[in-house]
């Protein structure tokens, strides 16, 4: 990969890595880090790494960074305290408060593979190359996924449907 | 494909996750739209698909830019490849090659009648020093070789026209082992000497008129080893120089000792003039004289 197509990179996948990292830990200044130190460890391997296959790249880092980060200081929230800290963005109806709740009482597994299929739009193949499962783990943690986030937004008898 | 209670949260994620077939979407969704229950369930699991926050975006992008410099890892293998074919063609265009036909042709052209009028002039001045010295102190230079008797025996001709006409040889076979045809310098000489190489060696590289590869009788290293010789004029260059150096000194004592044990044959000279002594040594293929 050239110095050019870095650069394209950065342009493309730095917003969504953000935003994919964000969402999970629900820490801007962790997430910055986490963004900041992908991209230092992709532009050490650029020469190694094909631009094709950046992408997929990007977000197996972010991944391992991200769980380095929370053995190091357990940045993924509880449901207790979840509510506290969602996002800097003021602009969310009810509903999404209480999806983005749902969501990050999930576990940590679950939670990436939610955020990869539905930020991202990936297949379970990629996916499970990210997170280093089968298809049928990502299927199976989708599925488990949905129903959670489901459960709570009908328990908390949010209707405004 | 029916809905129940049991298997209606698993058919509605597989359908909001697209695995559902056309057939299969259509039925499903019929079923949905007919049941209040199902299209209550259908309407949270839709909201389970989280939405991308497009306001947030990374603050330091701009810090993770690079500058687009050519990367000199990649430059380096383009300029040893264009190094390499240099270093290449400039060894094909120096590399010593054998004489070529040309340079052959032009070893054996005569050159102007001027320049041995000069030096027959030179020789003439040259004999009357060397007789005027011994004259002086007979005594002092009786170790020595008698100069003047040895210049005396040099013979002038004049060659033949500035043409391409074949030079004329000695064709007398007792006269050939004793003199050397020096045709192939810058001076026409005939010359006595005891170590003049066989004439008909030379005569039949003069009968070369028209030299051509093909045509060459002789192996090329051997060849080239015989214009070598007879081109560099290893005696001649001796006479020629100690004449020339003879005829700057004053009073000079000259002695020329050739030797002939070993395997290569030498000739020392020594020179002593007014205090100053010069010595020489000469050795034919060495180096090429």
């Amino acid at each position: 990969m050239t110095t050019k197509e870095y650069n394209e990179c950065v342009s493309e996948h730095a917003d969504g890595l953000f935003r994919f990292v964000i969402k999970n830990l629900n820490d801007k200044f962790e997430a910055e880090n986490i963004v900041q130190n992908t991209f230092k460890k992709l532009w050490v391997r650029i020469e190694h790494i094909d631009f094709k296959t950046v992408k997929a790249y990007l977000y197996k880092i972010a991944y391992h960074e991200m769980i380095d980060a929370t053995r190091r200081s357990n940045r993924f929230l509880t449901l207790d305290n979840a509510s506290s800290v969602i996002s800097d963005q003021k602009d969310y109806d009810n509903l999404m408060d209480y999806v983005n709740k749902a969501l990050h009482e999930l576990p940590k597994q679950q939670k990436c593979v939610v955020l990869l299929r539905d930020f991202e739009g990936y297949d379970y193949r990629s996916i499970g190359k990210i997170m280093d499962m089968t298809e049928s783990q990502v299927k199976v943690n989708i599925h488990r996924a949905r129903k959670k986030i489901k459960a709570y937004i009908s328990k908390l008898e949010l209707m405004i449907l | 494909m029916r809905l129940n209670d049991e298997n209606y949260e698993w058919i509605m994620v597989e359908l909001l996750e697209g695995n559902l077939s056309k057939k299969d979407e259509l039925l499903v969704m019929e079923q949905i739209e007919e049941d209040e229950f199902f299209f209550k369930q259908w309407k949270l699991f839709k909201h389970t698909e989280i939405q991308a926050d497009i306001l947030v975006n990374f603050p330091n992008k701009e810090n993770l830019f690079k500058p687009v410099v050519q990367s000199p890892r990649r430059v380096v293998p383009f300029y040893g490849i264009a190094a390499s074919i240099i270093f290449g063609i400039l060894v094909i265009v120096f590399w010593p090659s054998k004489l070529s036909e040309k340079e052959l042709v032009q070893l054996v052209q005569p050159l102007d009648y001027q320049s041995i009028e000069t030096l027959a002039t030179e020789k003439n001045e040259v004999i009357q020093e060397v007789e005027n010295i011994t004259q002086e102190t007979p005594s002092k230079h009786n170790h020595l070789v008698d100069l003047s008797d040895s210049m005396e025996e040099i013979v002038f001709t004049k060659p033949a026209e500035q043409t391409n006409e074949r030079i004329p040889v000695i064709e007398d076979s007792t006269e050939r082992n004793d003199k050397i045809v020096n045709v192939f310098g810058d001076k026409f000489l005939v010359m006595d000497h005891p170590d003049a190489p066989d004439t008909s060696v030379v005569q039949q590289m003069i009968n070369r008129d028209k030299l051509s590869k093909n045509e060459l009788p002789l192996e090329p290293k051997i060849g080239e080893k015989l214009i070598a010789f007879v081109t560099n004029r290893p005696v001649r260059r001796v006479r020629d120089k100690t004449t020339n150096i003879v005829h700057k000194m004053k009073n000079p004592n000259l002695k020329i000792q050739p030797t002939f044990e070993g395997r290569n044959s030498t000739l020392d000279i020594h020179f002593e003039s007014e205090g100053y002594v010069a010595m020489a040594n000469f050795q034919p293929f060495k180096n090429k004289n």
